[in-house]
């Protein structure tokens, strides 16, 4: 079970896993700028040791810069959110989850046709 | 009574006497000095408190000192009622000895500590003060630790990015470079900071408006900046230390107070009147916004005595920067205090015996002696142990034979006893001060005045 953490700690997050899952605190913080967030360095500073005391990345001292690595990756979170969102929803069935997809034009024809492909991928392996 | 137990008391006295010196000058500080100053002014009697450092000749040292003395005669008294006299060397020995003959009534040893049970409690009493001291630390620490973690667990994070940049910017403001955590938790009674190298601050609720949000956080920050914290235990720790003293108590009470004043001075010194009577709002309305969780003991909270919270108010509204004279004043009478807390003093054990060729010299003195029924014979037993300087009274004391001290001491002087030894045969030696000694004598060259005194259990 991963803790669960706040958007502006997943924005964080999603940074470093851009980044190759390592980052430096000025790139980090180049990146927010991008996206026109002006957070200053305490904010950032505490979310980024919010997150290493949840386990989510660790520092590395680099000469005098801290360098960052996510512990988790992207894919492994995405998989376990959705199952606290699958859980928490659906009682866990994926295929209600779908059907409200399908329902409500979130999952377009061309997508499943996708994921048909995919699936009988899958099964010929 | 034990050496440790000395030192204690002595650094009690001392710290007393500025205390009520403190107190006494309290009514003309009023709003005419910084409670700043009037708190760190408090910093030189809590370290007279706790620091066992003395010059060589002190007042309270110099106390002590006869304060022992008075214990061994009384001892000594004892050991002469049950059958000990004190013999008197013929005149050619040591002339000064001779013209003391005459003045037996004048020599007055106290007999107030004669009671066994009254010797006992005071040899174990230390034990009773470390165990109390220690018991009351261990509490201390303890409250506070579970306090802290109390809130912790029941912290929640503040996570909108918003407040936590108001609060970096405050901190930047403030000078205040690390990184400052932010917390809430529905359960505390007020704003307060937890953390002595990392700063969390916790708040009752982020429902705050901007004035307000941010006078808080530099409320506490400027706590942290000051390192109050730290200032506090150093407090608490007098306190486990001095627990018998009662003056102690009031002197928290006092710099917890002032610690607050000086607080919301640091914080107003910059605003105006308009931002100085929202802060003032910000704490009246910090008072009882949160739960029932309180820390009683050290960490730095808002406000939460709503007597004092009035005081405070007045003093926010009613600031004014020290005057001239006040300032100049007041430098003088914090180099009085801090003179005063050096010259008073402490009971150190190392201030009698620094010399502790002293104590060999006693105690090889009690090694090498031996019982002679004929003080000619007795005297002539030293001459070659002793040294240059030697002693001048060496003074056997046998059953009937008497003689009387107090020729050798100055007018109205007592007896000074430094130290004493055990030797053989229920012999006592005493090294006395010869500054007890009259000055008739030329104690210029003696160093030391050793004293026998025999126990002759022969009736």
């Amino acid at each position: 079970m991963i803790v669960q953490i706040s958007d502006s700690e997943l924005e964080l997050m999603k940074i470093i896993w851009a980044n190759g899952g390592t980052a430096y605190y000025a790139q980090i913080m180049a990146e927010l700028e991008k996206t026109d967030r002006t957070w200053q360095k305490n904010t950032i500073m505490t979310f980024l040791s919010r997150l290493i005391s949840k386990g989510f990345i660790k520092s590395h001292k680099m000469g005098r810069r801290n360098e960052y690595t996510a512990l988790i990756s992207e894919i492994d979170y995405q998989a376990v959110q959705t199952q606290n969102f699958l859980n928490k929803l659906y009682e866990g069935n994926a295929k209600g989850l779908i059907v409200t997809m399908i329902q409500r034009d979130m999952l377009t024809p061309d997508d499943c046709e996708e994921l048909k492909r995919f699936w009988d991928g899958k099964r010929d392996e | 009574m034990n050496n440790l137990m000395k030192i204690v008391i002595s650094l009690s006295f001392a710290g007393s006497t500025l205390a009520i010196l403190m107190f006494g000058m309290k009514v003309f500080f009023r709003n005419r000095v910084s409670k700043r100053w009037q708190y760190y002014l408090w910093l030189i009697v809590v370290l007279r408190l706790l620091l066992p450092f003395s010059p060589r000749t002190s007042f309270v040292g110099i106390m002590f000192s006869k304060m022992d003395s008075i214990v061994t005669q009384s001892t000594l008294a004892e050991s002469m009622k049950q059958g000990v006299t004190i013999a008197q060397p013929t005149d050619n020995d040591v002339g000064m000895f001779s013209d003391s003959m005459n003045d037996k009534d004048t020599l007055v040893f106290p007999l107030f500590l004669s009671s066994d049970i009254l010797k006992f409690v005071l040899e174990n009493m230390w034990y009773v003060w470390f165990m109390t001291a220690g018991l009351m630390l261990v509490r201390k620490v303890t409250i506070y630790q579970s306090f802290v973690r109390y809130v912790k667990a029941g912290k929640t994070e503040v996570s909108d990015p918003v407040l936590l940049n108001r609060l970096a910017q405050v901190a930047e403001n403030a000078g205040i470079k690390r990184q400052v955590e932010l917390y809430t938790n529905n359960l505390v009674s007020s704003p307060l900071l937890i953390g002595f190298l990392h700063p969390c601050i916790v708040l009752p609720t982020t429902d705050l408006d901007e004035d307000a949000f941010e006078y808080t956080i530099l409320h506490e920050l400027t706590h942290f900046k000051y390192g109050d914290m730290f200032y506090k235990w150093l407090v608490q720790l007098t306190v486990c230390l001095h627990w018998f003293n009662p003056l102690v108590y009031f002197m928290r009470r006092d710099i917890d107070r002032l610690c607050e004043f000086a607080c919301d001075e640091s914080v107003i010194k910059y605003l105006d009147k308009d931002g100085r009577q929202k802060y003032g709002d910000t704490l009246i309305n910090s008072l009882g916004t949160g739960g029932v969780y309180k820390n009683s003991l050290v960490s730095v909270t808002l406000s939460e005595n709503g007597k004092l919270l009035k005081e405070r108010m007045e003093r926010i509204m009613d600031y004014k920067k020290m005057s001239k004279k006040s300032t100049v004043a007041m430098i003088l009478v914090t180099i009085f205090l801090g003179v005063g807390a050096v010259t008073i003093g402490a009971y150190l054990h190392t201030n009698r015996n620094a010399d502790s060729m002293n104590t060999e010299k006693l105690e090889a003195y009690a090694e090498e002696s031996r019982i002679s029924s004929d003080i000619q014979e007795q005297l002539q037993e030293f001459p070659q142990t002793a040294y240059v300087d030697a002693p001048v009274c060496r003074i056997r004391a046998s059953a009937g034979e008497e003689f009387d001290v107090v020729g050798l001491l100055a007018e109205g002087e007592e007896l000074i006893i430094l130290e004493e030894a055990e030797g053989k045969d229920n012999q006592t030696w005493y090294r006395i001060d010869k500054e007890s000694l009259t000055e008739d004598m030329d104690v210029s060259s003696v160093e030391d005045c050793f004293i026998r005194s025999d126990l002759v259990v022969n009736n």
